[in-house]
């Protein structure tokens, strides 16, 4: 819960945190008040939501695992998943609203590539921003006409939809972006899962559009089932290790 | 299907692990286990060799069902083996008379350091190309033989042999007490300093030296001409290929032309460069070598500066000072700070390996000021495996005539991207993680597969490397000149600190 809570800047609202975690909205409130009293929340006066003491700087949720630990741990899988899918692999770790990129394995498609490594994208134009948003709880604030950035005719700019996007994503284990920040390029991701369940990052393959895609629309179906896989083998080593 | 896969076993300083690789040369499947490092004595480090061959025994079941591969799918099995550790055994029942002396022990100091003044430093020179020194199995089986109560009789009778890892691991896998093989390759016998590095064949005049009966020695044998099959573990699956660790990294990242080369950053660090069909005598201090013999071929030779410390400097960081929870961690601290605060480690904790070779030297951290943070040192520790890189790369550069042009990297440190950046950096040249990391089984597997005709050449082989990440320099000249010289400079103060 608290995880969730500190995920979104703005705060979370009662109904939204027992719909996210799946409680009646009693026990969520019993508990948000356990977590008021020690000081661990706290509740906005003015919108009545909840957020972590300290605004929406300690929100980072990289806290979560050290990037430079889940990268080394990561390397075997997202090298073998590169060279089956043959397509570039990243990880990345949610930094409030954006994706940040600790790690990045090139395609072995023999095009030249640079090393993209700490920067940020918008989450809810990518594959990997898109998991970090659904498992972590995240949930764009619905009122206020609040719409997202576009970045290309594809990209979900209305926060509704996008929720119902993570729902969706929650539910089938993975997440698709297709040329959603650029025109040309889909990329598929998957959860990496921290011993006791917790989305501590996500695993993605991203590529030309029309090779991740050959419908245009669809991701190819083994793909999305290596980025999966790929994300469990991940998570699994983290068990291993932890 | 049939005949899909290669398996490699990587028998490693710290663990053992075992591979399967597909033709295209991808990973399938991985399993891992660490065996226990003995440090009875101050500098002696010995394992278990009884722990190690049950190691194997683990990980290579472990690795076929991860995969639901059955031993039937196995074309061929590599095996590829931590360097210069030394077992000598009993053929009657498999039973070590010691346990395993490692690498990194430098328990025959003493030994070697009469050597060194003795008439005979030359010759070993001369013959096997490496100038005395503890890190060299021959030396070893010599303690041992002097140590050991009746040894030196079982030896003459036959009833102790002496065995890299991998000869007593192919030993155990043909068989064992029951008609085991007792073999070796060119690479692990061309760091005993007993092999003739020209000839292939133990040298008699450095094993009368040493006084070791040839009793008790391995037949030396190509890389890929054992010509025999495991008896257990993998029943009926041809051992294809047997060479050191670090000559597998070499053909993992398929560096077969002259003037290819690799870095393996692991708890040493250990750049190979191959140099052709003829040795190179070192006057650099670098270490002739076999890069690996190929059926029916003459051998093709590398050279090699080993660095004795890289991830065990980070691993003395986590575990002796407990700055960090884990290795990878050294670089969320080391980035904590933009530079080094003109802080420098130079970690000679055994003295300092190639290309100084200084015995005499020991560990130092210089340039303490108060600013100076574990920020600082965490950094002065990642850059220390960098310039110790330098400097073996200018020793490389002056003794082939060959410039380094980039360097393939490999092991566990390229994880570290801080430490890759900062290589590229100080080398000036580009540097390159392959998409297979593990290139010590992906070297051992190649070979193999070689061997058995599961890949075609070496063109086929080259057509696997795909590039997964590379670093470009970006450091000033200016910075990289000044820093260098403070580097020299803190190396210098380590010189001579031990009284030895
Ligand atoms: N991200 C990292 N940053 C710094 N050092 C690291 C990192 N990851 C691993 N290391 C260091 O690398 C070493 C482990 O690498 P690797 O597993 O390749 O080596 P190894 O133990 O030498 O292998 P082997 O057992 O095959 O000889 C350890 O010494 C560890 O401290």
């Amino acid at each position: 819960m608290l995880r969730m809570v500190g995920a979104v800047p703005h705060g979370l609202a009662l109904q939204e945190i027992a719909d996210s975690l799946g409680l009646a909205k009693s026990t969520a409130h019993g508990i948000l008040a356990t977590l008021k009293h020690v000081g661990m929340v706290e509740q906005d006066r003015r919108t009545g939501r909840y957020r972590l003491p300290g605004g929406p700087a300690s929100s980072r949720l990289t806290g979560e695992i050290d990037p430079h630990l889940l990268r080394s741990y990561a390397m075997n899988w997202t090298d073998s998943l590169a060279a089956h899918a043959g397509e570039a692999v990243l990880i990345g770790v949610l930094a409030d609203t954006d994706v940040e990129v600790v790690h990045h394995v090139f395609s072995p498609d023999g095009t030249r590539q640079r090393l993209v490594f700490g920067k940020r994208f918008p989450a809810h134009a990518t594959a990997l921003g898109k998991v970090l948003l659904a498992f972590a709880g995240w949930r764009v604030p619905r009122e206020g006409g609040h719409w997202l950035p576009r970045y290309t005719s594809r990209t979900v700019v209305d926060p509704e939809q996008l929720h119902r996007e993570s729902l969706d994503i929650r539910a089938r284990g993975h997440a698709v972006a297709v040329g959603e920040l650029q025109p040309d390029i889909a990329s598929v991701a998957a959860p990496v899962r921290a011993p006791g369940g917790i989305c501590v990052g996500a695993v993605a393959a991203a590529g030309p559009l029309d090779r991740v895609c050959p419908d245009g629309r669809r991701p190819r179906a083994d793909l999305v089932e290596q980025v999966v896989a790929t994300g469990h083998a991940v998570s699994g080593q983290l068990e291993r290790e932890a | 299907m049939t005949d899909s896969l290669v398996a490699a076993i990587d028998q490693g300083t710290t663990s053992t692990r075992c591979l399967l690789f597909d033709r295209a040369g991808r990973m399938v499947s991985m399993a891992q286990t660490e065996h226990r490092q003995h440090y009875p004595r101050p500098g002696w480090v010995e394992h278990d060799a009884i722990e190690v061959w049950r190691n194997v025994q683990r990980v290579v079941p472990r690795a076929l069902r991860q995969s639901g591969a059955t031993p039937s799918q196995v074309a061929a099995l590599g095996l590829a083996n931590q360097r210069e550790t030394t077992v000598v055994w009993d053929p009657r029942d498999g039973t070590p008379y010691a346990r395993a002396i490692t690498w990194q022990d430098t328990r025959t100091s003493a030994l070697v350091a009469a050597l060194r003044r003795g008439p005979h430093a030359e010759t070993f020179r001369r013959v096997s190309g490496l100038s005395p020194a503890p890190y060299f199995a021959g030396p070893r089986v010599r303690w041992l033989l002097d140590n050991v109560p009746g040894l030196r009789d079982r030896a003459e009778e036959g009833n102790a042999l002496f065995g890299t890892m991998d000869s007593w691991l192919v030993w155990n896998l043909t068989g064992g007490p029951d008609g085991g093989l007792h073999v070796t390759d060119v690479t692990n016998a061309s760091r005993t300093m007993l092999m003739d590095l020209r000839t292939l064949t133990w040298a008699p005049e450095l094993l009368a030296t040493l006084d070791i009966p040839p009793a008790m020695l391995p037949e030396i044998r190509g890389n890929a001409d054992l010509g025999t099959s495991c008896r257990t573990l993998l029943p009926g699956v041809e051992i294809g290929a047997v060479l050191g660790d670090q000559q597998a990294a070499l053909f993992g990242q398929t560096c077969f032309d002259a003037g290819e080369a690799k870095c393996t950053y692991g708890t040493g660090a250990f750049l190979l460069m191959n140099v052709g069909q003829h040795v190179v005598d070192s006057a650099e201090g670098l270490l002739p070598t076999v890069a690996y013999q190929l059926p029916g071929e003459v051998a093709t030779y590398a050279v090699e500066g080993s660095i004795a410390m890289a991830g065990s400097l980070v691993q003395w960081l986590r575990d002796s000072l407990q700055m960090i929870d884990s290795a990878p961690e050294i670089e969320t601290l080391a980035r904590s700070v933009p530079d080094n605060g003109g802080c420098y480690v130079v970690p000679a904790f055994s003295g300092l390996f190639a290309p100084r070779w200084r015995p005499d030297a020991r560990g130092v951290i210089v340039g303490l000021t108060s600013y100076v943070d574990k920020g600082h040192v965490a950094r002065a520790v990642l850059e220390a495996t960098a310039w110790q890189t330098r400097d073996v790369v200018d020793a490389v550069n002056r003794g082939s005539g060959l410039g380094l042009r980039r360097l393939k990297v490999d092991g566990g440190m390229t994880s570290n991207y801080l430490l890759m950046q900062c290589l590229a950096d100080v080398l000036d040249v580009p540097v390159e993680r392959p998409m297979v990391t593990e290139t010590v089984s992906l070297g051992a597997a190649y070979l193999a597969g070689l061997a058995v005709g599961f890949w075609a050449d070496l063109q086929d082989l080259r057509k696997n490397w795909h590039l997964a990440a590379r670093w470009e320099p970006e450091m000033s000249a200016a910075r990289r000149a000044r820093e260098q010289v403070e580097w020299g400079r803190a190396v210098e103060r380590a010189y001579g600190w031990s009284p030895e």
